[in-house]
């Protein structure tokens, strides 16, 4: 039987540091998913979450962190802050950097969803006109992942990271609504007009037949 | 199938084909790098630990020291005037009864108010236990380590 997270929680406070590894297998890739959503640059998110995982740990050893809270919400609330924090240094030190807006001020909920989605299709259409690509319909599981992969990467952050945080992290309406200190009306309404967007733009390539013979 | 059905079935592969896309993974040596910086933090904090203690040890024997001076200081002020063999400390004594004398003269002359050696030697008291009190206060109180 798979240990709990308080029996490791009493075993690293006693020094056995080696039971965190537990914890860091556990959730090191769906916080790196968030992380990833936010800085968007593998190496500066593998920065960020070893810092949320460094702070973790103090928090466990230090005796801070209260048993009665859930350990991976109060991670996850670590590793956004955390990420957030390195997005504001970065974003203030260098120019290059993708401007995304993950602080929800500038954010208007009437942005367009799919306006970046549409720029990248148009792109893509252009090109494979260009090159005389074979564009016949045809569904494959590549095919479809791909239209996912590009929704995704074109969605604002305000949406990726929501359904990060709902997807992978596993956590419900009201722990996002916490962690975002957002109002959890509008969290699930940022959830269901990303669903309802993607399942618009895959009904339009696709039949529902089509989709359901794949399922 | 009904509409609802195919809805439903639309829904939960939306649902899985989202949570697949989102998911990004670690590189592979992403944990045994975390947990050499857990370890070297593990180790860091046993040597503040022992640092620390060293520090306390080291402040309460000064501290010590520091009001066994003012204890023995007091007790040699009072017994100065009966004991002829220690002339050393008498020395020292009057120096100091000097200063304050000429100080109590200073502030009599433009304050209005006498300043005796009694009043002195409260004076370096409460000074020495507000030192105490701020470095003990800054270093033992509230950077307690468990």
């Amino acid at each position: 039987m798979p240990e709990s997270y308080n029996d490791i929680i009493e075993k690293i406070k006693k020094g056995d540091t080696s039971s965190f590894r537990i914890i860091a297998d556990e959730l090191k890739d769906k916080a790196f998913s968030l992380v990833m959503k936010i800085l968007k640059n593998k190496e500066e998110a593998e920065d960020a979450l070893q810092e949320a995982f460094m702070k973790l740990y103090k928090a466990i050893s230090e005796n801070k962190f209260e048993e009665r809270s859930k350990l991976s919400t109060y991670f996850y609330t670590i590793v956004y802050n955390t990420a957030l924090d390195n997005y504001k240094k970065l974003k203030s030190h260098r120019f290059s950097i993708v401007s995304i807006d993950v602080d929800d001020s500038n954010f208007e909920e009437g942005d367009d969803l799919l306006k970046k989605y549409y720029e990248k299709d148009a792109d893509r259409n252009v090109y494979e006109e260009r090159h005389e690509i074979n564009t016949e319909k045809k569904f494959t599981a590549g095919e479809i992942k791909g239209i996912i992969n590009n929704y995704i990467g074109s969605i604002p952050e305000q949406y990726s990271v929501i359904l990060t945080m709902f997807y992978i992290n596993d956590l419900s309406h009201e722990e996002i609504s916490d962690i975002l200190k957002l109002p959890i009306g509008t969290v699930k309404n940022r959830i269901f007009r990303a669903k309802a967007k993607l399942k618009e733009i895959i009904l339009k390539k696709y039949s529902e037949e089509e989709i359901l013979q794949y399922v | 199938m009904n509409s609802e059905d195919k809805n439903k079935h639309l829904d939960s592969f939306l649902d899985s084909e989202l949570g697949a896309s989102l998911q990004s993974y670690t590189p592979s040596d992403f944990t045994l790098e975390l947990m050499k910086r857990v370890e070297l933090e593990k180790e860091f904090t046993k040597q503040d630990v022992k640092a620390y203690r060293i520090a306390k040890y080291f402040i309460g024997g000064f501290v010590f020291l520091l009001s066994a001076l003012i204890v023995m200081f007091a007790v040699l002020v009072n017994a100065g005037g009966e004991r002829e063999d220690v002339s050393f400390f008498n020395g020292i004594v009057d120096r100091f009864s000097d200063i304050i004398e000429s100080v109590s003269f200073f502030i009599t002359e433009n304050l209005g108010f006498a300043f005796d050696f009694q009043t002195g030697i409260i004076l370096l008291l409460v000074m020495v236990f507000v030192f105490i009190f701020s470095f003990a206060d800054k270093v033992i109180f509230r950077k307690g380590y468990k």
